[in-house]
């Protein structure tokens, strides 16, 4: 029991590191990417999205199947809120200029020499807006299936 | 305020229960009911202080845990 609770914890932290490494490689690699071709820092940013994006999944799954029904209601109701302040704080942000100097900042990172820090911000915001508008999909088509599936005939 | 505590499953029609006196005259702790039913001890707290109304599924393993029938445990507060 104490060993599958062991093996459980470190398969956690494994999960989490997959969620966090990533990220900090890819912007500590930064310089080294500069100097790469661009389809091929485009193939490492995608590499190091799906390496989150699929630890994260798997630690959700693992965090789902152990949690009671107080936990399940706990986190509904943060998703459910957290989701939708978490945007509305972003968006906020994106107003407010040392926000955007920011981000143009990091930007810059990736070219040496000036960027245009209208273009910057545009992308930001339209990927920003697709992500937003992507979960707003994805919950309604995960809503219309839960209905179909909580409604079929016995 | 009354909406949060509706999304918290307080609301006008929220359930009352008697786990806390049963647990007592058991002598069993938090955690030691929490370990019998299965679930969290946070669970059990919710519960108890009338904030977290448990499905059916554990509804009936807490009656059953207390060898009890449901409706002797789990009330509906009366509106007046």
């Amino acid at each position: 029991m104490t060993a599958t609770k062991g093996s459980s914890t470190s398969g956690s932290w494994l999960l989490i590191a997959g969620m966090v490494i990533p990220p900090l490689m890819f912007m500590g690699s930064i310089p080294w990417l500069k100097a790469l071709p661009d389809n091929v820092v485009f193939l490492v940013g995608g590499l190091a999205s799906f390496m989150v994006i699929a630890s994260s999944l798997l630690l959700a799954i693992r965090k789902d199947q152990s949690a009671d029904e107080w936990t399940r209601s706990s986190a509904r109701f943060s998703g459910q809120w957290g989701f939708v302040i978490g945007g509305a704080v972003l968006a906020l942000l994106l107003a407010i200029p040392p926000f955007r100097d920011l981000i143009v900042s990091v930007a810059e990172r990736f070219q040496s020499g000036d960027v245009d820090g209208k273009l910057v911000m545009m992308t930001y915001t339209a990927g920003f807006m697709s992500c937003i508008i992507a979960q707003m999909i994805a919950i309604l088509l995960i809503g219309l299936g839960w209905r179909i599936w909580m409604s079929r005939a016995v | 305020m009354a909406y949060l505590d509706v999304a918290c499953g307080l609301g006008p029609d929220a359930m009352r229960n008697c786990i806390k006196v049963l647990r007592a005259e058991r002598g069993w702790s938090q955690a030691e009911l929490a370990e019998r039913v299965g679930v969290s001890r946070n669970s059990i707290v919710s519960i108890e202080n009338g904030r977290f109304d448990p499905s059916l599924p554990l509804a009936f393993e807490i009656a059953d845990i207390f060898d009890m029938r449901i409706e002797e445990i789990f009330f509906r507060e009366s509106k007046e």
